[in-house]
């Protein structure tokens, strides 16, 4: 017993070799009977079930489209309502003016302090005060 | 000839002949059995995609041309089932045991020692064919089984000719080693009489 050197096979031989492996593994092969049977019943119990279907998808796909469109348009009547009414004016946003720091410096200024506003002194002034006799008392 | 022929039955099975459809079922069906078999290595399989590629293609006859062939058509059909199919079970096949069996439709022409070489080149070359991907191993088999052209099997995979000859070239470069090993491997053995 001896061993071969490797010889480089050639195009054809191996076309040949790969279409005769192919051929012997198919050859006299064929689908039994009972798939075209299946495949008939399919067909008779399949046309209008598919149909129904195809109704189905085409109804969806137009619901779809219509809610999408109705949210399209929400949005974009929601933005034109927007910008009519000054939504994004400057002014809108009443974050941008910072109030507690404008509000300590008016307590701190006693003359420019409105004349009808009560302070302190004079809420205590007013619970300090006995109500007059016969007049309305709260409960205490 | 043949393709006036299918489109004279495409048009009469749009129309709903049945009759129609099970003539082109005849005229195909085997061919795309044997590329799925040679596809998935399994008859169950094989028949399985059989069934499903002709009732899509009833589904589907609405969407078919007169001048269209049809068997590129079904093939391109019969190979998505297929590598669905591949997909799913190809982790966990096992070669069925008739795959290792010796061919026998050469022995009535050849010689024993002939069919015997014959019948090991073709094992090897079918496993060969298994170790191969999926893309690589449907274009050889629909080129050498199928009889396929480059522009038809770039049809019926969906991809540019330049990939189905990319594909057929390392396909058969790593089948040529296969080959080129076993003549290494295979002993010579001296026959005394």
């Amino acid at each position: 017993m001896m061993w071969r050197r490797a010889r480089r096979v050639s195009d054809d031989e191996l076309d040949l070799a790969i279409r005769s492996t192919l051929r012997a593994e198919t050859e006299g092969l064929e689908p039994s009977p009972q798939v075209w049977a299946r495949v008939r019943a399919r067909i008779a119990e399949g046309r209008p079930a598919q149909e129904r279907q195809d109704r189905a998808v085409v109804w969806q796909a137009r619901l779809a489209n219509a809610i999408q469109g109705a949210v399209l348009a929400m949005l974009v009547l929601g933005f034109g309502l927007g910008l009519s009414r000054g939504f994004l004016a400057p002014g809108w946003n009443q974050s941008t003016a910072p109030s507690v720091p404008t509000a300590t410096y008016v307590a701190k200024s006693a003359g420019r302090y409105p004349k009808d506003a009560l302070n302190a002194k004079r809420l205590m002034q007013i619970e300090q005060q006995k109500p007059a006799p016969g007049a309305w008392q709260l409960p205490q | 000839m043949a393709e006036s022929a299918d489109a004279a039955l495409v048009s009469q099975a749009q129309s709903g002949d049945v009759a129609a459809f099970e003539a082109l079922y005849k005229k195909y069906s085997t061919m795309v059995f044997r590329t799925a078999y040679a596809i998935l290595r399994d008859r169950y399989a094989a028949e399985e995609v059989t069934q499903e590629c002709f009732i899509r293609a009833y589904r589907g006859l609405a969407r078919v041309q007169a001048c269209d062939s049809l068997g590129p058509w079904l093939h391109r059909i019969a190979v998505n089932l297929s590598y669905n199919w591949w997909r799913q079970t190809h982790r966990y096949r096992l070669l069925p045991l008739d795959s290792l069996k010796v061919s026998e439709h050469s022995a009535r022409t050849e010689s024993p020692q002939a069919a015997l070489h014959r019948a090991e080149v073709n094992d090897a070359l079918a496993q060969a064919l298994d170790t191969l991907g999926f893309d690589q191993k449907v274009a050889l088999i629909l080129f050498y089984l199928g009889g396929f052209s480059l522009e038809e099997i770039a049809y019926i995979l969906d991809c540019p000719v330049g990939t189905v000859k990319s594909r057929l070239h390392y396909g058969r470069s790593k089948l040529r080693r296969t080959l080129e090993q076993m003549q290494r491997t295979l002993p010579e053995v001296a026959y005394e009489f």
